[in-house]
Protein backbone atom coordinates (compact mmCIF):
# COMPACT_ATOMS: atom_id res chain seq x y z
CA UNK A 1 0.00 0.00 0.00
CA UNK A 2 2.94 2.32 0.76
CA UNK A 3 4.28 2.15 -2.81
CA UNK A 4 0.83 2.68 -4.29
CA UNK A 5 0.23 5.73 -2.09
CA UNK A 6 3.66 7.20 -2.79
CA UNK A 7 3.34 6.65 -6.54
CA UNK A 8 0.00 8.44 -6.73
CA UNK A 9 1.01 11.17 -4.27
CA UNK A 10 4.21 11.97 -6.19
CA UNK A 11 2.37 12.87 -9.39
CA UNK A 12 -0.11 15.19 -7.69
CA UNK A 13 2.71 16.80 -5.68
CA UNK A 14 4.55 17.58 -8.94
CA UNK A 15 1.41 19.00 -10.60
CA UNK A 16 0.55 21.04 -7.49
CA UNK A 17 4.14 22.26 -7.26
CA UNK A 18 3.99 23.48 -10.85
CA UNK A 19 0.68 25.26 -10.19
CA UNK A 20 2.18 26.93 -7.11
CA UNK A 21 5.21 28.00 -9.20
CA UNK A 22 2.86 29.55 -11.77
CA UNK A 23 0.83 31.23 -9.03
CA UNK A 24 3.93 32.81 -7.45
CA UNK A 25 5.13 33.93 -10.88
CA UNK A 26 1.72 35.50 -11.58
CA UNK A 27 1.89 37.41 -8.30
CA UNK A 28 5.29 38.81 -9.28
CA UNK A 29 4.03 39.87 -12.71
CA UNK A 30 1.05 41.62 -11.15
CA UNK A 31 3.29 43.37 -8.61
CA UNK A 32 5.59 44.53 -11.45
CA UNK A 33 2.57 45.78 -13.41
CA UNK A 34 1.39 47.74 -10.38
CA UNK A 35 4.82 49.34 -9.97
CA UNK A 36 4.91 50.20 -13.65
CA UNK A 37 1.48 51.80 -13.46
CA UNK A 38 2.55 53.86 -10.44
CA UNK A 39 5.66 54.90 -12.33
CA UNK A 40 3.57 55.95 -15.33
CA UNK A 41 1.18 57.92 -13.11
CA UNK A 42 4.09 59.70 -11.46
CA UNK A 43 5.52 60.60 -14.88
CA UNK A 44 2.14 61.86 -16.05
CA UNK A 45 1.83 64.11 -13.00
CA UNK A 46 5.37 65.43 -13.46
CA UNK B 1 12.53 50.74 -32.04
CA UNK B 2 14.08 47.26 -31.70
CA UNK B 3 11.45 46.07 -29.27
CA UNK B 4 8.59 46.45 -31.73
CA UNK B 5 9.80 43.30 -33.52
CA UNK B 6 8.81 41.21 -30.50
CA UNK B 7 5.56 43.03 -29.74
CA UNK B 8 2.57 40.68 -29.46
CA UNK B 9 -0.85 41.30 -30.86
CA UNK B 10 -3.63 41.34 -28.27
CA UNK B 11 -5.01 37.87 -27.56
CA UNK B 12 -8.75 37.20 -27.71
CA UNK B 13 -8.66 36.77 -23.93
CA UNK B 14 -12.33 36.02 -23.57
CA UNK B 15 -12.19 32.94 -25.80
CA UNK B 16 -9.01 31.68 -24.10
CA UNK B 17 -10.56 32.37 -20.67
CA UNK B 18 -13.59 30.26 -21.51
CA UNK B 19 -11.52 27.42 -22.95
CA UNK B 20 -9.26 27.44 -19.88
CA UNK B 21 -12.22 27.48 -17.49
CA UNK B 22 -14.02 24.64 -19.27
CA UNK B 23 -10.83 22.56 -19.47
CA UNK B 24 -10.13 23.32 -15.79
CA UNK B 25 -13.53 21.96 -14.75
CA UNK B 26 -13.01 18.90 -16.97
CA UNK B 27 -9.57 18.35 -15.39
CA UNK B 28 -10.98 18.33 -11.86
CA UNK B 29 -13.71 15.86 -12.81
CA UNK B 30 -11.40 13.65 -14.87
CA UNK B 31 -8.68 13.65 -12.17
CA UNK B 32 -11.20 12.39 -9.63
CA UNK B 33 -12.39 9.81 -12.17
CA UNK B 34 -8.81 8.64 -12.83
CA UNK B 35 -8.17 8.17 -9.10
CA UNK B 36 -11.40 6.27 -8.60
CA UNK B 37 -10.92 4.08 -11.67
CA UNK B 38 -7.25 3.32 -10.97
CA UNK B 39 -7.74 2.57 -7.27
CA UNK B 40 -11.16 0.92 -7.23
CA UNK B 41 -12.72 0.24 -10.61
CA UNK B 42 -9.91 -1.53 -12.49
CA UNK B 43 -9.71 -5.23 -11.72
CA UNK B 44 -6.44 -6.41 -10.15
CA UNK B 45 -3.86 -8.12 -12.38
CA UNK B 46 -4.55 -11.84 -12.02
CA UNK B 47 -0.94 -12.99 -12.50
CA UNK B 48 0.39 -10.83 -9.63
CA UNK B 49 -0.06 -10.96 -5.85
CA UNK B 50 0.52 -8.92 -2.69
CA UNK B 51 2.36 -5.60 -2.93
CA UNK B 52 3.18 -6.28 -6.56
CA UNK B 53 -0.51 -6.56 -7.41
CA UNK B 54 -1.31 -3.34 -5.52
CA UNK B 55 1.60 -1.47 -7.10
CA UNK B 56 0.38 -2.55 -10.55
CA UNK B 57 -2.33 0.13 -10.18
CA UNK B 58 0.45 2.73 -10.43
CA UNK B 59 0.57 1.67 -14.10
CA UNK B 60 -2.52 3.76 -14.94
CA UNK B 61 -1.04 6.99 -13.60
CA UNK B 62 2.43 6.07 -14.90
CA UNK B 63 1.05 5.74 -18.44
CA UNK B 64 -0.91 8.99 -18.01
CA UNK B 65 2.28 10.83 -17.04
CA UNK B 66 4.05 9.17 -19.92
CA UNK B 67 1.52 10.41 -22.47
CA UNK B 68 1.65 13.90 -20.87
CA UNK B 69 5.44 13.97 -21.22
CA UNK B 70 5.29 12.66 -24.79
CA UNK B 71 2.67 15.28 -25.71
CA UNK B 72 4.82 18.00 -24.12
CA UNK B 73 7.98 17.10 -25.99
CA UNK B 74 6.15 16.53 -29.28
CA UNK B 75 4.30 19.85 -29.09
CA UNK B 76 7.56 21.61 -28.18
CA UNK B 77 9.22 20.22 -31.30
CA UNK B 78 6.29 21.25 -33.52
CA UNK B 79 6.15 24.70 -31.87
CA UNK B 80 9.89 25.14 -32.34
CA UNK B 81 9.74 24.24 -36.04
CA UNK B 82 6.85 26.66 -36.58
CA UNK B 83 8.75 29.37 -34.69
CA UNK B 84 11.84 28.92 -36.87
CA UNK B 85 9.66 29.18 -39.99
CA UNK B 86 7.37 32.05 -38.95
CA UNK B 87 9.54 33.80 -36.28
CA UNK B 88 6.40 34.41 -34.23
CA UNK B 89 7.28 34.40 -30.53
CA UNK B 90 3.94 32.86 -29.61
CA UNK B 91 5.22 29.55 -30.97
CA UNK B 92 8.37 29.81 -28.88
CA UNK B 93 6.14 30.34 -25.85
CA UNK B 94 4.14 27.25 -26.82
CA UNK B 95 7.41 25.27 -26.98
CA UNK B 96 8.59 26.51 -23.58
CA UNK B 97 5.22 25.95 -21.89
CA UNK B 98 5.02 22.43 -23.39
CA UNK B 99 8.49 21.51 -22.22
CA UNK B 100 7.77 22.72 -18.68
CA UNK B 101 4.52 20.72 -18.52
CA UNK B 102 6.27 17.77 -20.22
CA UNK B 103 8.96 17.87 -17.54
CA UNK B 104 6.38 17.75 -14.75
CA UNK B 105 4.96 14.58 -16.32
CA UNK B 106 8.39 13.24 -17.24
CA UNK B 107 9.48 13.45 -13.61
CA UNK B 108 6.14 11.88 -12.67
CA UNK B 109 6.85 9.00 -15.04
CA UNK B 110 10.28 8.34 -13.54
CA UNK B 111 9.13 8.60 -9.92
CA UNK B 112 5.98 6.49 -10.34
CA UNK B 113 8.15 3.93 -12.13
CA UNK B 114 10.48 3.84 -9.13
CA UNK B 115 7.62 3.19 -6.70
CA UNK B 116 6.32 0.44 -8.99
CA UNK B 117 9.80 -1.07 -9.37
CA UNK B 118 10.50 -1.53 -5.65
CA UNK B 119 7.88 -4.25 -4.97
CA UNK B 120 8.24 -5.66 -8.51
CA UNK B 121 12.01 -5.69 -9.12
CA UNK B 122 12.98 -5.35 -5.45
CA UNK B 123 14.85 -2.13 -6.16
CA UNK B 124 13.88 1.51 -6.74
CA UNK B 125 16.45 1.93 -9.46
CA UNK B 126 18.43 -0.13 -11.92
CA UNK B 127 20.42 0.98 -14.97
CA UNK B 128 17.92 -0.59 -17.34
CA UNK B 129 17.93 0.95 -20.87
CA UNK B 130 14.35 2.27 -20.50
CA UNK B 131 14.99 3.86 -17.10
CA UNK B 132 18.28 5.33 -18.22
CA UNK B 133 16.95 6.80 -21.48
CA UNK B 134 13.87 8.23 -19.70
CA UNK B 135 16.09 9.97 -17.16
CA UNK B 136 18.40 11.25 -19.89
CA UNK B 137 15.36 12.69 -21.71
CA UNK B 138 14.25 14.51 -18.56
CA UNK B 139 17.78 15.87 -18.02
CA UNK B 140 18.03 16.96 -21.67
CA UNK B 141 14.85 19.03 -21.29
CA UNK B 142 15.97 20.47 -17.94
CA UNK B 143 19.08 21.61 -19.82
CA UNK B 144 16.78 23.35 -22.34
CA UNK B 145 15.38 25.54 -19.55
CA UNK B 146 18.89 26.26 -18.24
CA UNK B 147 20.03 27.21 -21.76
CA UNK B 148 17.14 29.64 -22.15
CA UNK B 149 17.88 31.25 -18.79
CA UNK B 150 21.44 31.89 -19.92
CA UNK B 151 20.47 33.98 -22.97
CA UNK B 152 19.38 37.58 -22.43
CA UNK B 153 18.28 38.60 -25.92
CA UNK B 154 14.66 37.52 -26.39
CA UNK B 155 14.96 36.61 -30.09
CA UNK B 156 18.27 34.74 -29.67
CA UNK B 157 16.75 32.85 -26.74
CA UNK B 158 13.84 31.78 -28.92
CA UNK B 159 16.08 30.82 -31.86
CA UNK B 160 18.62 28.77 -29.89
CA UNK B 161 15.86 27.30 -27.73
CA UNK B 162 13.97 26.14 -30.81
CA UNK B 163 17.01 24.53 -32.39
CA UNK B 164 17.80 22.79 -29.10
CA UNK B 165 14.18 21.60 -28.64
CA UNK B 166 14.14 20.05 -32.13
CA UNK B 167 17.41 18.19 -31.48
CA UNK B 168 16.32 17.21 -27.96
CA UNK B 169 13.29 15.43 -29.37
CA UNK B 170 15.62 12.73 -30.73
CA UNK B 171 15.80 11.36 -27.18
CA UNK B 172 12.03 10.65 -27.19
CA UNK B 173 11.91 7.87 -29.86
CA UNK B 174 15.14 6.50 -28.36
CA UNK B 175 13.34 6.16 -25.00
CA UNK B 176 10.27 4.60 -26.63
CA UNK B 177 12.25 1.97 -28.53
CA UNK B 178 14.88 1.34 -25.82
CA UNK B 179 12.93 -1.56 -24.28
CA UNK B 180 12.51 -3.09 -27.75
CA UNK B 181 15.98 -2.52 -29.19
CA UNK B 182 18.09 -3.26 -26.11
CA UNK B 183 17.98 -6.02 -23.50
CA UNK B 184 15.59 -4.62 -20.91
CA UNK B 185 13.49 -5.93 -18.02
CA UNK B 186 10.96 -3.09 -18.47
CA UNK B 187 7.58 -4.41 -19.67
CA UNK B 188 6.41 -3.24 -23.10
CA UNK B 189 2.74 -2.30 -23.00
CA UNK B 190 1.96 -1.90 -26.68
CA UNK B 191 2.79 -5.02 -28.66
CA UNK B 192 4.17 -6.91 -25.63
CA UNK B 193 7.38 -7.50 -27.57
CA UNK B 194 9.85 -7.90 -24.72
CA UNK B 195 10.48 -11.52 -23.62
CA UNK B 196 12.86 -10.41 -20.82
CA UNK B 197 10.23 -8.19 -19.14
CA UNK B 198 9.66 -8.66 -15.40
CA UNK B 199 6.43 -7.57 -13.71
CA UNK B 200 4.40 -7.37 -16.89
CA UNK B 201 0.71 -8.25 -17.07
CA UNK B 202 -1.98 -8.63 -19.68
CA UNK B 203 -4.64 -5.97 -19.94
CA UNK B 204 -7.65 -8.21 -19.51
CA UNK B 205 -11.27 -7.18 -19.52
CA UNK B 206 -13.06 -3.92 -19.98
CA UNK B 207 -12.28 -2.27 -16.64
CA UNK B 208 -8.49 -2.22 -17.17
CA UNK B 209 -8.82 -0.96 -20.72
CA UNK B 210 -11.38 1.70 -19.74
CA UNK B 211 -9.25 2.90 -16.81
CA UNK B 212 -6.23 3.21 -19.09
CA UNK B 213 -8.27 5.17 -21.67
CA UNK B 214 -9.67 7.55 -19.02
CA UNK B 215 -6.17 8.08 -17.66
CA UNK B 216 -4.63 8.81 -21.06
CA UNK B 217 -7.40 11.26 -22.03
CA UNK B 218 -7.39 12.87 -18.57
CA UNK B 219 -3.67 13.50 -18.58
CA UNK B 220 -3.87 14.97 -22.10
CA UNK B 221 -6.51 17.44 -20.87
CA UNK B 222 -4.43 18.24 -17.77
CA UNK B 223 -1.42 18.84 -20.01
CA UNK B 224 -3.46 21.17 -22.25
CA UNK B 225 -4.65 23.25 -19.28
CA UNK B 226 -1.12 23.61 -17.88
CA UNK B 227 0.23 24.65 -21.29
CA UNK B 228 -2.52 27.22 -21.91
CA UNK B 229 -2.04 28.74 -18.43
CA UNK B 230 1.73 28.93 -18.77
CA UNK B 231 1.56 30.21 -22.38
CA UNK B 232 -0.64 33.10 -21.27
CA UNK B 233 1.73 33.86 -18.44
CA UNK B 234 4.81 33.83 -20.69
CA UNK B 235 3.03 36.20 -23.07
CA UNK B 236 2.27 38.53 -20.17
CA UNK B 237 5.92 38.41 -19.03
CA UNK B 238 7.14 39.31 -22.53
CA UNK B 239 4.66 42.18 -22.81
CA UNK B 240 5.77 43.47 -19.43
CA UNK B 241 9.43 43.29 -20.43
CA UNK B 242 8.67 45.22 -23.65
CA UNK B 243 6.75 47.86 -21.78
CA UNK B 244 9.64 48.28 -19.36
CA UNK B 245 12.08 48.65 -22.25
CA UNK B 246 9.83 51.20 -23.96
CA UNK B 247 9.65 53.26 -20.78
CA UNK B 248 13.37 53.05 -20.06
Amino acid sequence: MFYLFMGFAAVWVFVTGYLVFMGLRQRRIEADLRLLREDLDARAKA
Amino acid sequence: MATTATKSKPVPWRAVDIVQLVLGVIVVVVSALIMWAALMYARPASNLAGDEQLAQRIFYIHMGCNIGALAGFLVSMIGSIIYLVTRKLDWDRVAQASIEAGLVFGLGTVVTGMFWAKPTWNTYWTWDPRLTTSTITVLVYIAYLLLRNGIDNRNSRARYGSIYAILAFLSVPLTFFSARWFRSIHPVVFGNENPDAQGGFDILGGSMQQTLTVSLIGFCVLFSVLVIMRWRQLRMEDDLAELREDLA
